[in-house]
């Protein structure tokens, strides 16, 4: 079988990464929980309990991931925050084409570099919410006896409404993940070459082209498939 | 079951506590868990004090905040009185902190307050609070008979208290438990009408539509993926042929 | 031990001020916190009975409150019906500090 070179681009370092599984697995063991007491369907977890003591177990990891992200790893928590609150004249440009980019063209954006413009808004409102959701929750928490109605009417209000953000954040991140192939950046820590320059092809610019950030790997040559809809005949890559 | 409630006439409570040890016993509840409480109000300067004994306990108001906010439905409103589903209940404390009157506590991770004694009303008896009164302050009937006969109690205390009167009549929508008090209710820590924040807000309005957005979220995220996918892998056969 | 506010505030005590009694026979009490309330008269004062124990086995009752028993040196029997009035005796309050 003929092999070709396939270059990769160190995306996400070990830290990074760890960092970003343990906050999905607390987010989610907080969403479901939560949700048992919203959603009657669940409302069964709630009972007796079970639900309190898990949401309040996986709520401690969720408030401690900064501070551990700034301990593995504190250039990627500083970039995280100022890349995401710093905008330009191209991400408005890029918003622009959000809606072909949703529908999975990349083509007509301007360049982008580490994180495109949809990422700084997705970084940045979850950081809102993160807020939002932390300083609620412990009010309701800790704040036992002193919240008085009008107090856990706000609580749950902003409580609430925080979990639906970062929930439907979340649906569209799992969503571009899986429309442009990322997994392997947050699984891995490597995008192909072709994803690093048709989604951030300012960042590729920009890194040192030479291990670790660029490594070359042996690739076994896919055979030519068949997508549904798309031309009949392909010239064979190589 | 008609709409029930209960009467608790202060101009005849002792303080004796009866009623607080006889639920208790009768419904076994957790040592230092009490579903009623007596507190002793006093006003005035010696010689000159007044007073009564004014009962801490649920009052089973018709349009109950704590059964409005109860996430898991474990509070719930049957034939007058505010029930409780122990079982269902998460602990979450919410009821603890929208009760106008402050009545639920936690004991044992769970919501605690008096779930009413309709299981023995129901085969005829009368709550474990009511038969054991010994100054015949509490009864337990329909609401219509509770008001009359709070009405006419009312009415005898007139000239040893001008100013006795029924309370529970229209407060939360209209209170389980009518009281006759023998004084105004904000002499005896009552609050006039109590009120509540619109909970409806979070049950009614935030809940949905969180819920609403989310779906539609993975609704529109599910069926844009097939698009979006096979309009990417194009993209990136097209730019492989033209491109390295 | 309640005390007439208004006797209180010209002894210069508030609530929660700990004191002790001393009878007319110089019997003195265990320290005992002050209730201030218009619910008592001037000249007197009420202590809740039961308290002030000595006996050195009970843990928790020790030393804890002051004894009305104690304070009670004197007496005075009704003539006719023979029964004991107990509530003769005076007591001074001396802060304890």
């Amino acid at each position: 079988m003929a092999t070709r070179t396939v270059r990769w681009v160190l995306r996400y370092r070990p830290g990074q990464r760890v960092v970003h599984w343990l906050h999905t697995g607390a987010f989610f063991v907080l969403l479901i929980t939560g949700l048992a007491l919203i959603w009657p369907p669940l409302s069964f977890l709630a009972a007796g309990g079970l639900s309190r003591l898990l949401h309040r177990v996986a709520a401690v990891i969720f408030l401690l991931t900064p501070a551990l992200y700034a301990l593995l790893d504190f250039r990627g928590l500083r970039d995280l925050i100022r890349d995401s609150f710093t905008y330009t004249r191209e991400d408005l440009e890029w918003l622009k084409g959000f809606p072909g980019y949703f529908l999975g063209r990349t083509s007509h954006l301007p360049p982008q570099g580490r994180v495109n413009a949809g990422q700084k808004i997705h970084h940045a409102l979850t950081i809102i919410a993160y807020f939002a959701i932390s300083g609620s929750g412990l009010a309701l928490w800790l704040g036992k006896g002193s919240l008085g109605p009008t107090g856990l009417l706000a609580a749950t209000l902003v409580h609430d409404l925080s979990m639906a953000l970062m929930a439907i954040l979340t649906v569209g991140h799992i969503y571009f993940t899986f429309v442009y192939d990322a997994l392997p950046a947050m699984t891995t820590g490597y995008v192909s070459e072709e994803y690093a320059r048709m989604e951030h092809a300012l960042w590729l610019a920009s890194i040192p082209q030479e291990p670790p950030y660029v490594i070359e790997v042996q690739e076994e040559i896919p055979e030519p498939r068949r997508v549904p809809g798309a031309r009949a005949e392909e010239e064979a890559v190589g | 079951m008609a709409r029930l409630a209960m009467l608790i006439d202060l101009s005849r409570c002792l303080g004796c506590q009866a009623c607080v040890i006889a639920c208790k016993a009768g419904r076994e509840l957790a040592p230092g868990e009490r579903w009623v409480e007596i507190r002793e109000v006093v006003w005035g300067r010696f010689p000159e004090l007044r007073g009564a004994f004014v009962p801490h306990r649920c009052f089973h108001c018709a349009e109950a905040a704590c059964v409005q906010v109860c996430p898991t439905g474990a509070l719930y409103k049957r034939d007058g009185f505010t029930l409780v589903d122990f079982d269902r209940c998460s602990g979450c404390g919410y009821c603890v902190e929208v009760c106008p009157y402050k009545v639920p506590r936690l004991v044992d991770g769970r919501v605690s307050k008096c779930a009413s004694c309709l299981d023995l009303v129901q085969r005829g008896e009368e709550p474990w609070c009511v038969r054991t009164c010994p100054a015949g302050a509490l009864q337990c009937g329909t609401r219509e008979e509770i008001l009359a006969e709070a009405r006419a109690r009312v009415a005898a205390l007139r000239d040893r208290y001008p100013e006795a009167q029924i309370y529970g009549e229209t407060q939360m929508g209209g209170l389980g438990v009518i009281m006759v008090l023998p004084t105004p209710p904000e002499t005896l820590g009552l609050p006039a009408q109590p009120q509540v924040p619109p909970l409806v807000l979070w049950k009614g309005g935030a809940q949905p539509l969180s819920l609403g957005a989310l779906a539609l979220s993975v609704l529109t995220s599910g069926i844009a993926f097939f698009i979006a996918r096979r309009r990417h892998l194009e993209e990136k056969r097209n730019s492989q042929n033209h491109g390295e | 031990m309640w005390v007439n506010d208004e006797a209180a505030a010209a002894l210069g005590l508030k609530n929660g001020d700990l004191v002790l009694l001393e009878n007319q026979d110089g019997v003195r009490s265990g320290p005992v916190r002050v209730r201030a309330t218009p619910r008592i008269r001037k000249d007197a004062v009420y202590l809740v009975h039961g308290f002030g124990h000595r006996g050195s086995r009970l843990s928790r009752a020790e030393g804890r409150g002051a004894s009305d028993n104690l304070l009670i040196t004197r007496y005075r029997l009704d003539p006719i019906s023979g029964g004991a009035g107990m509530r003769v005796n005076f007591v001074r309050l001396i802060r304890e500090v």
